[in-house]
């Protein structure tokens, strides 16, 4: 799998699994597979949102766009860029927004890593 | 059963929309808080909606409050999603107005029982309010044969709404479903019925 994946996110493992969502969804894969395709479709928009939302530096806006972006990926994985998600919510909900920038640049390459992944297993492969 | 799904995160929302519709209901689906409210403002509201807590714009809860306090809708079956699992989280999504409160991520069949049992109470609500209907209509009629009737001391006619003197048995019988058959009471018959039949015969 990770011959296609750029240097960029390389390194990053995505505790993505098809097997679990599968399990999730009683084995159903067409839904899987539409679920994997809806959020590649739908995630520059909601990365977008995350990031502008950095951009204005007010923590409660920050933390509303995280919470809703990790939302979105918990449909996906539990750990990796959830996690990360749920990490830029604290900091807005804490009102400590210095080592955001840092945590969305590892998010965007989770994410990165996270949409090959299910571009994979949208198209079958 | 018409349901509506209000929720920002389109994944949820799809799969969501899946799931119920195989359950064998009708979805209709809000990105946001706004467009959930204008969808709960159409004629019939849908009487089920599942809620997300947080959406831009108006929140699920605060979406509650405005069901509850809204004539029409106040009967709506409400399930808000939250991710907030703390005991006090459920207490404030309670408090709102929601009828039940589950935590994402969620089991598929456990939503599947949560949401039978809200269209159980929906469809008993619905009997209950059709019921409710039937018998202010009977009531209603009823009414009709309550308070004063201005009758006439002599010939015992009753004055209906137009000021006509009516018969006693044409105005009862057209404000009830009593029917009148006549005869005559044996003191009528000492009194009118004997006393005129010697000079008719005469």
């Amino acid at each position: 799998m990770s011959e296609t994946r750029s240097a960029l996110v390389e390194d990053i493992v995505t505790p993505w699994s098809p097997e679990r969502m599968l399990a999730r969804l009683g084995g159903d894969e067409p839904l899987a597979k539409q679920l994997a395709a809806l959020f590649i479709e739908e995630c520059p928009e909601m990365l977008g949102r995350l990031r502008e939302s950095l951009q204005q530096t007010d923590a409660d806006v920050v933390r509303r766009a995280a919470h809703a972006f990790k939302g979105s990926v918990a449909n996906f994985v539990e750990g990796g860029a959830a996690a990360s998600a749920l990490e830029l919510e604290t900091m807005g909900r804490e009102n400590n927004l210095a080592d955001a920038p840092r945590v969305f640049a590892r998010l965007e390459r989770e994410i990165a890593a996270l949409l090959i992944d299910l571009q994979r297993f949208a198209e079958g492969a | 059963m018409q349901i509506l799904i209000a929720d920002d995160d389109p994944v949820l929302r799809h799969v969501l929309r899946v799931h119920l519709e195989r359950w064998g209901y009708e979805v209709v689906e809000s990105p946001d808080g706004a467009s959930a409210w204008h969808a709960l403002r159409t004629t019939p509201p849908p009487p089920f909606a599942i809620m997300d807590w947080n959406m831009p714009g108006v929140d699920g809860p605060t979406l509650c409050q405005e069901v509850r306090q809204t004539p029409g809708l106040s009967g709506m079956y409400v399930i808000l999603l939250t991710s907030n699992s703390s005991k006090k989280d459920m207490i404030t999504g309670l408090e709102s107005g929601a009828d039940d409160y589950i935590v994402k991520p969620f089991d598929w069949d456990e939503l599947r029982a949560r949401v039978r049992i809200g269209s159980r109470i929906v469809s008993l609500q619905q009997v209950l309010g059709t019921r409710v209907e039937q018998l202010q209509q009977a009531l209603s009629s009823v009414r009709k044969l309550s308070g004063l009737l201005p009758i006439c001391a002599y010939c015992k006619r009753i004055r209906d709404d137009s000021d006509y003197w009516r018969q006693i048995e044409h105005f009862v019988s057209e404000h009830s479903e009593v029917r009148f058959s006549h005869g005559i009471c044996p003191e009528c018959i000492e009194a009118y019925v004997n006393k005129e039949l010697p000079s008719a015969r005469t």
